[in-house]
């Protein structure tokens, strides 16, 4: 289903949809563009073999697909892309959940010699977004410089993301979901790392989240949440708000809960009764106009 | 117009029948299929198809592009509910063409052709969404218990199909089994490894382990040669020699299988010794994948037939106007 926007809506509140059938809009000096494309063909999928040293993949991935959020006096751009998230699931490397049926199948299958693979098939990551400078991007010549080498850096923040802000029901300029890679975990359950947007005319705001459900086993919800306010500064803050829930079905079903897999379909109703393990807050202020 | 020609009519308008309908149409295939053996022979020539999972328009495309039952006859490599928007028209349509033409259509059992997995992944919900009740899907559900996991599929020389894949030692025998899928051999020199398949009692739920779990649930490996145990600790995993030596030591050509996405429609691994056939279109109506199904014509010849989803406006349903998402 295609979002549609009010006309009226975007004029009043100075904003312009992106030409040539893009998805997305420029508004306060932001470009922001949601970019949907097939999941990858068996040629790309040989490439990014090569590339991430790795030959597991989701069974869904959409490696074309990405949300970019640029601004474009300073040349910031804010994303979010399948390589980079694969990349931290490669990193951080959790071992293998298993599921419950592997009690029998490990008696089972003791009787002759086969290779046991143990990568993280759940493709957990720990992805909280990426960050790259363009320098003269007005020349039409891109450098892009990595994390770490650039002025772009999060700082530890106790501010929060303003929520209650967030809860009115301002205009929705353009509206987004964009899926970066989802796995049935062979009818285990399911992971999936999607993000969505919403640009308002006082704010824009992105949830990544990153949703494991292996069935009769465990739930996991890694969100990033991260807001930006327009406001008078050329030098935009943006505050990102990463929280990681994890439970086990048997944590949940000692509480009272179901322990049915149809009962934690959509993370969003459910997320409560996951508690937190992680919880941090940071902050981006973006560099001066060059 | 018979009942039944009637009902195949309408459901291939994607509209579904009455409840007492479907419990009828059920009990009439119910009639067939316990007649039929684990492993059955089906004649070439035949089309085969991979999973289909609920998205009735793309399997209109799918009879558009292949002919329709009964001038095509067709093998159904299973997966055909869960997932996509029409799982009840779909398994019902092709249930109804299995009534009508018994000998022009087989249908095989894949792993989402179960109770567990379809309250988890869709069937279940759209029963009860469409019915109001879940009596529907019990009576889907019970025909799935007999719905046969193996077929062999035969011309002079012989092919055979088979679902999962999997390694057992039985005896002094070394069983193997291949997943959603189709051997292609000469049928009189394939060795008894089949019996063991014949004595599965399939009217049943799938288990979590045993044969007929093995039977649903492996998958071809790259990185393996060999065996290989899945990093979710069930469900085995088979490498190039596995499958190089059965096909080998059985006279099997190659082996068609389904159960596994793949962007092109078809695969061929392990130097042409089994080939995996995906038969929903852009599946999940996003993964923008093409489709292929395998036609083999009566010296088992083979072709593969690549198809796109079928357009939006065929859909029925309207893409509707997404209400703004206040999400947080």
């Amino acid at each position: 289903m295609e979002f549609e926007v009010d006309e009226k809506e975007l004029k009043a509140a100075g904003a312009e949809l992106l030409p040539d059938g893009r998805r997305g809009l420029r508004l306060h000096g932001w470009e922001i563009e949601s970019i949907k494309r097939p999941i990858l063909n068996t040629r790309q999928l040989q490439e990014w073999e090569q590339k991430l040293e790795s030959s597991h993949f989701p069974e869904m991935i959409f490696g074309d697909s990405s949300l970019v959020l640029k601004h474009m006096n300073s040349g910031t751009k804010i994303h979010f892309n399948v390589f980079d998230a694969l990349t931290g699931w490669k990193q951080e490397a959790l071992p293998p959940v298993e599921v419950p049926a592997a009690a029998i199948w490990k008696y089972k299958s003791e009787s002759f010699q086969q290779v046991i693979l143990d990568y993280d098939y759940t493709f957990t990551t720990p992805y909280c977004g990426s960050e790259t400078e363009e320098i003269n991007a007005e020349l039409g010549r891109e450098a892009t410089s990595e994390k770490g080498n650039c002025s772009l850096c999060w700082e530890e923040s106790k501010e929060e993301i303003d929520l209650a802000s967030l809860a009115l029901k301002e205009p929705i300029l353009f509206y987004d979901e964009v899926i970066l890679y989802e796995d049935e975990l062979g009818d285990n359950g399911i992971s999936l790392l999607t993000v969505k947007v919403r640009v308002m005319p006082s704010s824009w705001f992105v949830l990544l989240r990153f949703w494991l459900r292996v069935d009769g086993v465990l739930m996991r919800l890694r969100d990033t949440r991260m807001h930006c306010v327009f406001g008078k500064s050329t030098n935009p803050v943006i505050l990102r708000e990463s929280c990681w829930r994890e439970a086990t079905i048997q944590a949940l079903s000692a509480k009272g809960y179901p322990s049915d897999s149809a009962a934690y379909n959509d993370p969003s109703i459910i997320f409560q009764r996951l508690p937190i393990i992680m919880r941090k807050t940071q902050k981006l202020k973006l560099p001066g106009t060059p | 117009m018979s009942d039944l020609d009637r009902q195949i009519e309408q459901l291939k308008r994607c509209e579904p029948l009455k409840e007492s309908e479907v419990k009828a149409l059920c009990l009439k295939a119910m009639e067939i299929l316990v007649e039929e053996s684990n492993v059955q022979r089906v004649d070439a020539p035949v089309t085969i198809c991979g999973d289909i999972h609920g998205q009735f328009y793309d399997m209109k495309e799918l009879f558009r592009v292949g002919g329709d039952c009964p001038k095509t006859n067709y093998l159904f490599l299973g997966d055909f509910v869960d997932r996509g928007f029409y799982s009840v028209e779909t398994f019902l349509l092709l249930l109804a063409l299995k009534v009508r033409y018994p000998d022009r259509i087989t249908l095989i059992r894949g792993n989402h052709e179960s109770r567990q997995i379809t309250q988890v992944y869709g069937f279940y919900d759209e029963c009860l969404r469409k019915y109001g009740s879940v009596n529907v899907w019990r009576y889907c559900t019970d025909i799935f218990d007999y719905l046969r996991f193996v077929s062999f599929l035969t011309d002079d020389m012989g092919t055979c199909l088979v679902k999962g894949i999997k390694q057992q030692v039985v005896g002094l025998h070394l069983l193997v089994f291949f997943g959603p899928g189709a051997l292609i051999c000469d049928f009189s020199n394939c060795r008894c490894v089949w019996k063991p398949i014949r004595t599965i009692d399939r009217k049943q739920e799938v288990p979590h382990d045993g044969a007929m779990c093995d039977l649903m649930w492996s998958d071809p490996e790259d990185i393996v040669d060999g065996w290989g145990l899945s990093p979710r600790g069930a469900g085995f995993l088979f490498g190039g020699t596995v499958v190089t030596t059965f096909n080998h030591a059985n006279n099997i050509d190659y082996i068609c299988r389904a159960h596994q996405l793949v962007m092109e429609g078809y695969k061929w691994m392990f130097n042409s010794q089994i080939v995996t056939v995906w038969s929903a279109p852009n599946y999940c109506y996003r993964c923008g994948n093409v489709a292929a199904i395998l036609e083999l014509d009566e010296n088992l010849n083979k072709q593969f037939r690549v198809f796109e989803a079928a357009p939006q406006e065929s859909r029925g349903a309207p893409a509707k106007k997404a209400p703004p998402d206040y999400f947080l």
